[in-house]
């Protein structure tokens, strides 16, 4: 199953009203399932890192879980490699692709 | 484990309360993935550090010369300042207590997962394996009981540090 692209509010950003904003988010991050992770652990770094809900983290989680990979987050490469080496820190098994 | 092992005691603080042994197994564990990160090449560390870039060789490289060195020194401090947290704490009639500010208590975290990433991995852990303690008489029994533990202990601290995060947004 393919999993969509979902488009999240990004924390701890303040608008920059004199940049152009980026014509595209070409981008994506995706968690792969493994066996070690405890559940409420990827929940808890996909609320602290992204500033995700519990409600929403929860559902990314499950279909992490469910599915065997969850897209949690795209945009910009430079942000995309960032919070990547943010996720590897956690433990999180977590790649970028771009979005084709 | 002691009922309740984190207490949030607000602005991301907790109080800790194990047995004097527990501390004494944690600081092993964080000692001994001190010493399995002198190596990280090791097999049984590849899912401390996956690759960015599944099928990009050339990305992929970029991204490792670009963060892994930071990555594995983030770890080694990681390690270590649970090590100290735990040699600052209390032992006293057989229970370990101390406190952790948020930064401390993320370390603590961190340091779990990653050792129950590498003895999950040593162990090819599967997601249908039985939660249950192996009898001591198996070869797997002193790992896999540890990697068990962990998984209880880390369990509880998720649960006392979702407390303190912000509500977030599920839009």
């Amino acid at each position: 199953m393919r999993a969509e692209t979902i488009t999240a509010p990004v924390k701890e950003e303040t608008p920059d009203t004199d940049k152009v904003a980026e014509p595209e988010r070409p981008w994506i991050i995706i968690v792969w399932n493994d066996p070690i992770n405890l559940m409420a652990y990827v929940t808890y770094v996909l609320q602290k890192l992204f500033g995700y809900g519990r409600e929403k983290a929860h559902k990314l989680m499950m279909q992490v879980h469910v599915e065997g990979k969850s897209v949690v987050w795209n945009g910009a490469k430079e942000r995309c490699e960032a919070y990547v080496a943010a996720l590897h820190e956690h433990g999180l098994w977590a790649t970028m692709q771009k979005d084709d | 484990m002691l009922e309740q092992p984190f207490m949030p005691r607000g602005n991301g603080w907790l109080d800790v309360r194990l047995s004097s042994n527990e501390a004494d197994a944690l600081r092993r564990v964080a000692t001994d993935v001190l010493d399995e990160l002198k190596d990280t090449t090791d097999p049984g560390l590849r899912r401390l550090f996956p690759p960015a870039y599944k099928d990009d060789p050339q990305r992929e490289e970029e991204f490792e010369v670009m963060t892994r060195d930071d990555l594995l020194t983030r770890k080694r401090n990681t390690a270590e300042a649970v090590v100290k947290s735990i040699d600052k704490g209390k032992s006293k009639k057989g229970t370990w207590s101390g406190r952790l500010d948020e930064e401390l208590a993320l370390a603590w975290l961190s340091l779990m997962n990653d050792a129950r990433l590498i003895l999950g991995t040593r162990l090819d852990v599967t997601e249908d394996m039985e939660p249950e303690p192996l009898p001591s008489e198996h070869p797997d029994a002193p790992r896999y009981n540890m990697y068990l533990y962990l998984g209880a202990l880390e369990s509880a601290l998720v649960e006392a540090l979702m407390f303190g995060l912000p509500p977030g947004t599920n839009d």
